[in-house]
């Protein structure tokens, strides 16, 4: 069976002042019918640009120049806007890290999920009110008939998030992608909409790109996870996997630098040193060596992906020679 | 090395927090920030947003108390109260024994305090101005202070610069030409300038990326140590706040409901509030994925119009009759509780805790060494028993 998403060789580029800059780097994965897949890294690594390329919303200044985005067979960089606009927000949605500027101001939120209900399942006024208020009782909003004639500034952060939800959700989506959904959230709300999109996913089978850096989030919510660092993906594996047994030290380091709180009082965090390039076109070789602990000479030149076993892949010749020497390789 | 409340019994309301031999050297009692919302057709003040309401604590010198809770609970508040960028609507805040409110009629004295008392920002970046550069930023509170001549201060920043782990070659440059972490040290340099010893530190790593943040929290513990400084954390990630803090404080709408040791307050919360914090915070091993967490229902309430009783009590899921009516007291946990429970709540108890009165033996817990204070009677003895 085809999955349901496959992007290859993806990769955008950003014209600025000063010539433009690759932030997106060939990149190639895949999300299966109702799996959550986290794509995970720090800011400006591109996992944001890498969903607004599949999505089509990049913008003035980027522009997909390789690769293909293929949803359900369709190359989605191939259609025009008008074509676009009948799998988006209706097949394809995407919910945003901050819910008050992702909501129009001047209509209130009833008025916005009707209208694409109204759009993309061609129903009246009357049952796509109806609809609308089903929706939002489905995302957990306390007296949804009332929250729908209100304006978005007056809800509260977790309510914004969940109308955002709802409107993802209100033409049956088969692919979420939440690009950082609770970082704006406080802690027990962000656990009460983790917990909403997880239900919803397994209730609608829908699948899921979950956009994060809180590790935490990853581990409760994803069945794999990519890793991704200045522009490129440096490790993909099933959750599992990917914390038992990090191959990249870039994956390593970054489960290494959380502090949690079952920590006791004596663990020291590692820190890793130096900080992310920030024009990483230049860098031939592999772009975490500067500030890995495992360099050798041949990190200096370019790094492809190395698969060590069934869907667990890495950046990194050595940790894959490393692997190699104790027997693995196939 | 802490007394209890019951021993040294100085609090006002019997809420003081740690008592020890020597001063601590921040001590805060019942304070109160009221801002007043205005309204109606001729603007007149219609209400109070109790943004902190009654709350005391003291730090010992050399220790951190972490200040946790949610948006809209008054923990930045009390922040900014303590190094003087707001004036409190009630309450007292002593700094090494000094009434603070005394301190500032006098301003030449009010001016040597503050240069003890410094704050690091949440947004290294609004806090810096960009129309200077570094060597300004740092050099301007040195001189007006008089903590460097003309002709010494140079050094001083060099030294500050290293201290913090820049380049001694940013001085040239403005705020904008460096990163975010850079930035947060560059904040965390200008509070060192003035040789403070208490700091408070506003959510200093939540703007940052998780790398950096281990490289920030990891420089103010060694700086704290280095330099023997007291801190006040304040922040929403639980994990860094775990790993920074000696001591900890749980705020929900403008009260301390929990407070004690970091690792008492992780390992046996025993506030209802603190246990759902707690049980919110996703875990980093899929392995737990699975594990059926109680989520609180509901959302922070208004702090214009907080709920009578206890103002967790709408979201409490062991809420009673008596929470609804009575603002509980701090109360220490341990042997007391257990006894107190019974004679003030009585069968309410019994229900929450699912549980019956031959069991009471069992509910005691040793006392403990250092103090941890909760303001819930119910759970009090709720965890009290889990202990057990």
């Amino acid at each position: 069976m085809p999955h349901l998403l496959e992007v290859q060789d993806l990769t955008t580029v950003f014209a600025g002042d000063y010539g433009s800059s690759v932030s997106v780097d060939h990149v190639s994965f895949h999300v299966d019918r109702g799996e959550v897949v986290c794509l995970v890294g720090e800011s400006g690594c591109g996992k944001s640009v890498t969903s607004l390329s599949i999505m089509g919303l990049l913008g003035r200044g980027g522009a997909v120049t390789d690769g293909s985005v293929l949803f359900e067979n369709k190359n989605l960089l191939a259609m025009s806007e008008k074509e676009l606009d009948e799998i988006r927000g209706d097949e394809l949605t995407m919910i945003f890290q901050d819910p008050l500027t992702s909501l129009n101001p001047v209509f209130t939120v009833g008025s916005q999920i009707m209208e694409s209900i109204r759009i993309h399942m061609h129903l009246s006024k009357e049952e796509a009110r109806a609809r609308a208020v089903e929706l939002l009782g489905q995302v957990g909003m306390p007296d949804a008939a009332g929250v729908m004639k209100k304006f978005p500034h007056t809800l509260s952060g977790g309510m914004r998030q969940r109308v955002m939800i709802a409107m993802a959700l209100s033409c049956k989506p088969k692919l979420l992608i939440a690009d950082e959904p609770t970082t704006a959230l406080d802690v027990t709300i962000q656990a009460q909409i983790m917990k909403l999109l997880g239900e919803l996913r397994r209730e609608k089978n829908m699948a899921m790109i979950l956009i994060t850096h809180d590790i935490g989030v990853v581990a409760n919510m994803a069945d794999r996870v990519i890793v991704m660092y200045a522009g490129q993906i440096v490790e993909e594996a099933p959750v599992l996997a990917l914390f038992d047994d990090p191959k990249h030290p870039y994956t390593r380091a970054l489960l290494d630098t959380v502090p949690t709180i079952r920590d006791d009082a004596s663990r020291q965090l590692m820190a890793i040193p130096g900080m992310v390039p920030e024009n990483y076109d230049d860098i031939t070789g592999c772009r975490f060596a500067d500030r890995c602990p495992y360099r050798q000479q041949e990190c200096d030149s370019p790094q492809e992906l190395y698969r060590f076993e069934e869907g667990h892949a890495a950046r990194c010749i050595v940790a894959f020679r490393k692997a190699g020497q104790v027997g693995r390789e196939q | 090395m802490y007394r209890g409340v019951s021993e040294s019994g100085t609090g006002r309301k019997g809420t003081v927090i740690v008592e020890k031999e020597n001063i601590p050297l921040i001590r805060v009692e019942d304070l109160k920030k009221y801002y007043s919302v205005k309204g109606g057709i001729i603007t007149h003040t219609t209400g109070y947003v109790k943004a902190v309401d009654g709350v005391s604590f003291s730090v010992m010198r050399g220790q951190t108390l972490g200040l946790v809770g949610e948006s809209g609970c008054g923990k930045s508040t009390i922040g900014r109260q303590l190094v003087g960028l707001e004036t409190p609507t009630e309450g007292k805040i002593y700094y090494d024994g000094a009434d603070l409110s005394l301190l500032q009629k006098d301003r030449k004295q009010m001016r040597e305090v503050r240069t003890k008392l410094q704050m690091i920002f949440q947004d290294p970046y609004s806090s810096l101005n960009p129309r200077k550069h570094i060597y300004e930023i740092l050099a301007q509170p040195m001189l007006y202070h008089k903590i460097a001549r003309k002709d010494t201060v140079e050094k001083e920043i060099l030294r500050l610069l290293d201290m913090v782990g820049l380049p001694r070659t940013v001085l040239g440059r403005y705020p904008h030409e460096f990163s975010g972490g850079q930035r947060q040290r560059i904040g965390i340099a200008r509070a060192l300038s003035l040789n403070p010893e208490f700091i408070v530190c506003d959510e200093p790593v939540s703007a940052l990326d998780v790398s950096i943040q281990a490289q920030i929290l990891n420089l103010l513990k060694e700086l704290q140590k280095e330099l023997g400084l007291t801190l006040l954390f304040v922040g929403h990630g639980l994990g860094a706040v775990n790993y920074v803090s000696d001591q900890i404080a749980v705020m929900y709408l403008g009260k301390i409901v929990e407070y004690g040791d970091a690792g008492e307050i992780f390992n046996h919360p025993v506030h209802p509030y603190t246990q759902a914090l707690l049980e919110a915070v996703p875990i980093p091993d899929p392995r737990e994925k699975g594990r059926e967490r109680s989520l609180l229902q509901g959302e922070i309430g208004s702090s214009t119009c907080p709920p009578e009783g206890c103002r967790f009590h709408p979201r409490c899921p062991y809420a009673t009759k008596q929470c609804r009516q009575e603002v509980p007291e701090m109360q220490e946990i341990g042997q007391t509780v257990g006894k107190d429970l019974v004679k003030t709540v009585g069968s309410n108890v019994v229900q929450a805790a699912a549980l019956d009165s031959s069991k009471a033996g069992e509910r005691t817990r040793t006392v403990q060494k250092s103090t941890h204070l909760a303001a819930c009677p119910v759970t009090g003895f709720h965890g009290a028993r889990q202990e057990a």
